[in-house]
């Protein structure tokens, strides 16, 4: 039983920056240039670091009901029909993250690897693993995504020193880009995309040590936005703005050009390798979190059953868009803004309904029946 | 028990399917396209030139259409001519089963022609096939790029790989750089650096009786051939997509050193006190140093370069191999290279107004956003912008003689 599960530390900070990391495989860079230009950098990093300020409300509120999670006190703050709806659109938006990313990644592996293979295949084994991972519990995809979250980082730093030769100076400039605007919009983008840091306080009542909680996520957030950060600036130094819009897939395009003399070309399928597991363990934990959301909401006693309807969902999601170009575009410029807003609203409206609906701590602890 | 099955059945399925048989491909079964020309063709179509070796025949690897048996050439050159890459890709495809792939692709000729047309249109497919990729080098051919794709040397019997040996080469040499599609695609967009292509010529050599420059052959043999080959020519130099003129090799060595890219080469000058004789320097490093700014709102750029080599030939008597003497060749050297930088630094202003070295990229830190840079108009600013060069050469060896050769003996 899921229910029943815990994770550790380091499993959830490996949970939190392969979640909040997993942005960079899709074309969110060439996005975010076409928008801020030189400046995407910035928008990166002022999209990734204000859900924090957001996910410590949240969890100030959720510490306020012992044993629970966001799930819970959503149910308990708005009520069973508000709450639930509330909880789905977390369960929406999660699976929507895990169906975007799987989608434009398979759609980048058709692209560039295996254009022959349809884009159904590719997904449905992208499914499988998530969904296998998901069944098998949160245990087992805190320990798996602990497990390769150190090759996720060695492969992209291998990436990024090889592709050092490729920079071209004052490509970071102009220092603002294509404006304040820009920026803005950006940031926006990326705050929905780091929306995925709800994670900690929905799976706050699975932690093994809630009163390091803070400290962990703070740290998955701190290293997936330094990645973030470090992929954004050498892909906009490496293809310099002009050409940065235009390149499709940042990170196989950075991998494309890294060639060690002339016998060791061709090494992307390497990195491949390992984008397609941490991809995988994004997918498996946006698929377990989507079906913890819903599954607490009902209030089903056990979750396996759900997941192949999740994985259904997912995949039906994933194929709603007819081509890669509106995949993206409806992810970056309607969902993602979505989510943040969201959250946003939720986070008021969580705390406006505190002050009249606050547990009652005696009838809690039962004192006043004893 | 349950978990021996699965466990079985598991090493079964990854044995079956991880062999990788259901998707294998053979080398005869592809066509691996290694050069491709891009020539302008009548009715704005473009004629493809497709360098693809020939795998069964590149064995027996004889020079200039040798091959398994001596039976026809190794290299595959056909030319298609189409309105655009992608509709002469499908057509050259249909020449046979075989599967046409640039996974290997070294190198892109442009014609001239087309080079002064403007290739930003012709190059989308570059940019888009998936199989290409853009560490892919870029030339320009001095006539016609289907004549350099069809190239015969003595040295190579592939075209391609003389083509890209030729323009690695010149780099290694210290006679130019390369450039990639990465570069051009980024240098076409943008005001703040203009591309330079290496020209390719083809050269002549005449062997025999009435052999002209280069005759090795043997006189008596009462007969002549020719062979050809291919010459780094200099570099094309472009103002936006299109090409506005062309820098001789020992310009465009120069060039190198200006943006900084300068590898091993040789640099010969006159001697500074024997006329009529010749220094020569191998470069081993160089540092430089930009500084831009704003005077009185006129952009200026100050750029010191400090280039360090060694001696490697002195065909003079004159022996320079003391202090004052290092000082004296130091200070010629660096006078020479100073006044053929400067020269070039005016031809890029004055004739072309193309910033070819990249000063504009040092100069959009000066503003804040790329709206306020585009406004400037780097493109129409760069032909004024006051250029100040400072060449500081150091000598760091003399190689392994004290003297030189032709100096005659004399006591102290």
């Amino acid at each position: 039983m899921l229910r029943d599960g815990k994770i550790d530390r380091v499993e959830l900070v490996a949970c939190i920056a392969t979640l909040l990391a997993s942005w960079i495989f899709l074309p969110l860079i060439s996005f975010f240039v076409r928008e801020s230009y030189s400046a995407a950098w910035m928008g990166v990093l002022i999209g990734s670091l204000v859900v924090w300020p957001l996910t410590l409300l949240f969890m100030n509120l959720v510490r306020r009901f012992p044993g629970k999670g966001l799930v819970e006190v959503t149910l308990e703050l708005a009520g069973p029909f508000f709450g639930r709806l509330m909880v789905l659109v977390f369960a929406f938006i999660f699976l929507d993250q895990a169906a975007s990313s799987g989608r434009v990644f398979t759609e980048g592996i058709a692209s560039v690897i295996m254009p022959r293979t349809p884009l159904s295949v590719h997904l449905a084994v992208f499914a499988a693993a998530g969904a296998l991972a998901a069944y098998a519990g949160i245990e087992p995809i805190g320990r798996l995504s602990w497990l390769l979250f150190p090759f996720f980082l060695i492969s992209l730093a291998i990436l990024l020193v090889f592709n050092f030769n490729h920079i071209v100076s004052g490509s970071l400039f102009p220092l603002f880009g294509y404006g304040l605007k820009g920026i803005a919009t950006s940031s926006v983008e990326m705050a929905g995309r780091f929306v995925a840091i709800l994670a900690l306080p929905i799976l706050y009542p699975l932690l093994r040590k809630q009163a390091t909680a803070m400290k962990d996520g703070f740290l998955g957030l701190i290293m997936s936005v330094i990645v973030g950060v470090l992929v954004t600036v050498e892909f906009v130094m490496v293809f310099p703005p002009g050409e940065a819009q235009r390149r499709l897939f940042p990170l196989f395009e950075l991998a494309l050009l890294v060639q060690l003399g002339t016998f060791f070309t061709h090494i992307e399928v390497v990195f491949v390798f390992f984008w397609f597991f941490a991809s995988a363990i994004q997918l498996s934990w946006g698929l377990y979190i989507a079906n913890y959301c819903f599954c607490r909401a009902f209030d089903l006693p056990g979750f396996r059953p759900v997941v192949p309807i999740m994985v259904v969902l997912f995949y039906a999601l994933a194929f709603l868009p007819g081509n890669v170009i509106e995949a993206i575009t409806l992810r970056v410029k309607t969902l993602l803004p979505f989510s943040f807003g969201f959250m946003a609203f939720a986070l008021v409206l969580l705390w406006a309904l505190y002050p009249f609906r606050r547990p009652k701590p005696a009838v809690e602890s039962g004192v006043i029946r004893k | 028990m349950r978990n021996a099955v699965a466990l079985l059945l598991a090493v079964a399925v990854i044995v079956v399917s991880a062999t990788g048989c259901w998707d294998r491909t053979e080398l005869n079964d592809e066509i691996l396209v290694m050069a491709m020309g891009l020539d302008a063709a009548p009715e704005g179509q473009i004629a493809v030139t497709f360098v693809a070796p020939i795998a069964r025949l590149l064995g027996g690897g004889g020079g200039g259409g040798g091959g398994e048996g001596g039976g026809g050439n190794p290299v595959h050159v056909e030319t298609v001519v189409a309105r655009d890459i992608a509709q002469a890709f499908q057509r050259y495809s249909t020449l046979t089963k075989r599967r046409v792939r640039f996974i290997h692709l070294g190198i892109v000729i442009i014609g001239q022609e087309m080079a002064w047309r403007g290739i930003a249109t012709e190059i989308d497919f570059l940019s888009r096939y998936r199989e290409l990729r853009l560490t892919t080098l870029m030339a320009v051919a001095e006539r016609t790029a289907a004549e350099i794709a069809s190239v015969q040397s003595i040295f190579e019997s592939n075209p391609a790989d003389l083509i890209e040996g030729v323009v690695r080469g010149a780099e290694s040499k210290g006679l130019g750089v390369t450039t990639t599609l990465r570069q051009v695609l980024y240098e076409i967009g943008v005001p703040s650096v203009e591309v330079v292509l290496p020209i390719l010529r083809i050269v002549s050599h005449q062997v025999g009786q009435d052999g002209g420059g280069g005759a090795t052959g043997s006189p008596d043999q009462g007969s002549s051939s020719s062979h050809t080959h291919l010459r780094y020519d200099g570099a094309a130099v472009f103002k936006g997509d299109k090409m506005v003129g062309s820098l001789t090799r020992e310009q465009n060595s120069l060039v190198a050193i200006l943006q900084g890219r300068h590898g091993l080469g040789i640099i010969t000058m006159p001697d500074p006190e024997v006329p009529g004789e010749d220094i020569s320097f191998e470069l081993t490093q160089e540092t430089r140093r930009l500084n831009t700014g704003f005077s009185d709102g006129s952009p200026f750029v100050n750029l010191l370069i400090k280039p360090e080599g060694n001696i490697v030939e002195v065909t003079s008597d004159r022996d320079y191999m003391t202090r004052e003497g290092m000082r004296t060749l130091e200070e010629a050297a660096s006078r020479h290279l100073q006044e053929q930088m400067k020269a070039i630094i005016s031809q890029t202003q004055s004739e072309w107004n193309a910033d070819i070295i990249g000063f504009g990229r040092s100069f959009k830190k000066y503003f804040l956003t790329e709206q306020e840079w585009l406004k400037y108009s780097w493109n129409n600013v760069y032909r004024d912008v006051d250029i100040s060069l400072d060449v500081q050469f150091h000598i760091r060896r003399v190689g392994l003689s004290w003297k030189p050769t032709n100096r005659p003996e004399a006591a102290p």
